[in-house]
Order: C-alpha cells, then structure tokens, then sequence
C-alpha cells in the first residue's frame, strides 16, 4: 500500500468539529430553541414512541421471580432516618437581629480542616471537658472556630 | 323372562328404581356447631340510608393527621405578611457550633417548612394564578440553610479523617505530654486528674466509662495497658509496695492480664494496692497472657466483669 503523502495530513478546522454550526454574532455557540423545533434536549419520560421506555433510575427495588412473584431486597428500599433525639427548639430560619457569627481561624492555615486545630480542640477537651465557647452568648459575632 | 311394557322412550328413566329414588333422610340434629368466623358482608346486609352532602362540616380530620404537617397553623394558606420575610438562612460558623443531633433534627425541621411552602406556592401560582413567587423565596433561604448543614457535616468528616491520618505521629507526644502533666499534679487535684484521665481514654482509645459498652480490639487493649501503668505510676511515689512492682516489672507493665488488673482498680491508692498485690500474686503463681491471644483473654474478661456487674445490681436491687 501506498503511503498517504505528509502534506495531505492537515489539522482540520476548528469550525469544522464544533457543533452547532450556528453561532451567535459576538461568537459564543447558538443553543436555544429554534423554529423548526429543538432537537438537542434530552427525551423526557413523556416523550418517544411507544417501545421507549426511559425510566427515573429510580424504580425496581427487588427482582420478579418465575410465577409472577416478587422479591423485595431490602437494601434498596429507601430508608429516611429521623434523628433519634429531636430537638424541635430549632427553627429553620434566623432572627435578623442576631448578628452573623464568623469563624476566624487565627494560627490555622488551613482553617476547619486542619489537623493541628482538631489536636488543639482534643487538648482542651481532654484538659476541661465540654465547655461552652464564648459564642455561645450572642453578643458575639467573632469566634477562633 | 322379562316384561316388557310399552311406553315413551323417557318412561324407563324415570320409572326406574335408582338409590336417589327415596328421599334421603334428614341428618341428625348438631348440638355443637361452630359459628362462621369470618362474616362476608352481602349486599342484602346494605340499607338505604340518607344522602350525606358533600361539605367541609361533614367531613372530620383528626388533628393528628400526618398530612397537617403540609399546613402551617392548620390554615389553607398564609398571608404574605404572615412570613418570616427577615430572618436570614443559618449561618456556616453557627451550624459548626451545632451537634449531629441538632443538626439533624435541624434538617428535618428544615424540610417540613419547605413543604409548608411549596405547597402554598403551588396554591399561589394555580389557584390564585399568580405569576409571583412570594413564597418560593422564603423556602430559598431554608434551602440554604439545608445545603450549609450537609457542608458543615463533610467539614466534620474531612477534618477527622485528616486529623486521623496526622494522628498516628503525633499520638506519641500528645501523650507523653499528658502524662507528664498527669504526674506532676499534686494530690490535691486527684479527682480532676482521673476526669481527665477517662475523657483521654473515651476519646483517644474509644474505652467507655461503662465496662459493657466496650468492643475489645487492639485500640482497647493499647490503652487499658496505657491507662494502668498511668495509674500504677501514680500512686508509685505514694505507695512503697507498687514502687516496687514497677521497679521488677520495668517501669512498665506488658502484660494484658496484669493490666486489666490495675485499669479495672478504682481511683484509689488502697485499691491500687490491692490490685497491685494481686498483680504480685499472679506473677508468682506464674500466670500471664501471651501477646497472641491478648484480644481474646481481654474480650473474656470484660464479658465476665460486664455480666458480674448485672448480677450485682440485680441482687441490690436497682
């Protein structure tokens, strides 16, 4: 066979590979709905003929058996689990009266994650116990963390 | 011979003696028959009875009923000025400060809110048809709070996972320090010490104060021994007889036996003796664990402890 020539291999232009080929005028790639209707959305569950079947990922929590029976397995089945000691003191909203905490992090670099501060927090604890910080009055909006 | 008799075809059938011919006799009279246990309900059970009409006053909600969770102060719909339009959204700093169970129940208070409001929205927008979303931006704010609790939570798991890993180099010295600090502190401060003492061993090697709550692994078995030579080391400069023992035994002891021994000992000097003079005992009576089946032995003790302790307190009654 004969050897395809070194100048026939081009890189190919870059208009050429992106799609769609229609483009707004400042360049940026045309997405949107057209008049002829819009082909690049993704089918919902509604859509299709009628062999198509596109699901949520969601059902089957077990397996048909022979003789129409089902089996549920367990560990798919959706658990929701409620806290076992419900504090419902806790409403899910603010007052804006209280002024927002900060975290200051003073000597940590790496601020919650680092490691030398869970070592510092695991010395107090060890040393006094669970002692309320001082942010638990809340006049006070600026903490270490 | 046979008689014949003329007749119709169907006249040798029903004159014919078959054992159906007689009637049967009635069966006897059951004295003891056993009601149905299940009642069918048949439609010759039904009545006519008065056309109920179809109102609000006819129909009774019990107050419990889950679904008033979907309503705020059992009301179709809030008014707008009804809203906590201020407030703002929880805080990252606020939410560190909160426990797992706080934070979980914060979650799920969350949430029902955010069904209250959805559902109030939806009546806006269809029933009302109104195109604005007054509600929907309540429920924003609650949303943000949600997504700052997931976020506190992986800062939590990363942090351990990263201190976890920094830990292993840094054990060492971190309990040296403790112990100097433990050692040096004067008798006076001795029930402070043993507080102490017991949150070390509940949070670098996961014992519980309560001996049944216990897994035996190798974390456990590493500081009971850390926790009875701490102990032992204690009381050494108070006691001639534990001086002694730690002074034959090294300075510390290895053994797992021995050990459980001195851990399970109260916090006191005359306790501590007497552990450690059993301690004596065992070595002269030439019993020791061997380090291969230390976990075992341990898990059998801490069962036979656990199960001595219920049966003293069944016997005193609490």
């Amino acid at each position: 066979m004969r050897p395809t020539l070194a100048n026939l291999f081009r890189e190919s232009p870059v208009s050429l590979l992106t799609r769609p080929w229609k483009k707004n005028r400042d360049g940026t790639l045309f997405y949107g709905v057209s008049k002829s209707g819009n082909r690049r959305t993704a089918l919902t569950t509604k859509q299709g003929n009628k062999t198509l079947y596109k699901g949520t990922r969601s059902s089957r929590i077990g397996k048909h058996t022979r003789y129409g029976g089902y089996t549920i397995n367990w560990a798919k089945v959706r658990t929701f689990v409620t806290p076992m000691n419900f504090n419902s003191e806790l409403k899910p909203l603010v007052s804006h009266n209280v002024p927002e905490l900060k975290h200051s992090f003073q000597g940590y670099q790496k601020g919650a994650l680092d490691a030398q501060l869970y070592f510092q927090k695991l010395r107090n604890y060890v040393n006094e116990g669970k002692v309320q910080s001082e942010a638990s009055d809340v006049k006070c909006y600026v903490e270490r963390g | 011979m046979l008689s014949f008799k003329r007749g119709l075809h169907s006249t040798a059938v029903s004159l014919a003696r078959t054992k159906y011919t007689k009637p049967k006799p009635k069966p006897k009279s059951r004295p003891h028959v056993r009601p149905p246990t299940q009642h069918t309900h048949h439609s010759n059970d039904l009545s006519v009875t008065a056309p109920i009409p179809p109102a609000a006053a006819n129909i009774v909600t019990p107050d419990d009923h889950p679904l008033w969770q979907f309503f705020a102060d059992k009301k179709y719909m809030r008014k707008f000025d009804e809203l906590d339009n201020d407030s703002r959204a929880w805080s990252i700093p606020e939410l560190r400060r909160k426990s797992f169970d706080d934070l979980h129940s914060l979650w799920y208070t969350s949430l029902r809110e955010r069904n209250v409001l959805a559902r109030e929205n939806h009546l806006l927008k269809n029933d009302m048809g109104s195109n604005q979303d007054s509600y929907e931006a309540v429920a924003e704010k609650i949303r943000t709070s949600m997504w700052r609790i997931r976020h506190v939570l992986s800062e939590r798991d990363w942090a351990f996972k990263k201190a976890n890993e920094q830990f292993d180099s840094h054990k060492n010295k971190f309990l040296q320090e403790f112990e100097t600090d433990f050692l040096e502190a004067p008798i006076v401060e001795d029930e402070e010490c043993f507080e102490k003492l017991t949150r070390l061993q509940s949070s670098v090697f996961g014992i519980s104060e309560f001996i049944d709550e216990n897994i035996v692994d190798r974390t456990f078995v590493d500081g009971m021994k850390y926790v009875a030579n701490l102990k032992l080391k204690k009381f050494a400069s108070r006691s001639d007889d534990i001086r002694e023992l730690l002074e034959q035994s090294n300075h510390s002891i290895s053994d797992a036996g021995e050990a459980f021994v001195v851990f399970t000992a109260e916090n006191s000097e005359t306790a501590v003796k007497e552990a450690s003079d059993v301690v004596k005992e065992l070595r002269s009576k030439g019993n020791s664990v061997s380090r291969y089946d230390e976990l075992e032995t341990v898990n059998d003790y801490v069962k036979q402890l656990a199960a001595a302790q219920v049966e003293k307190n069944v016997v005193s009654g609490v």
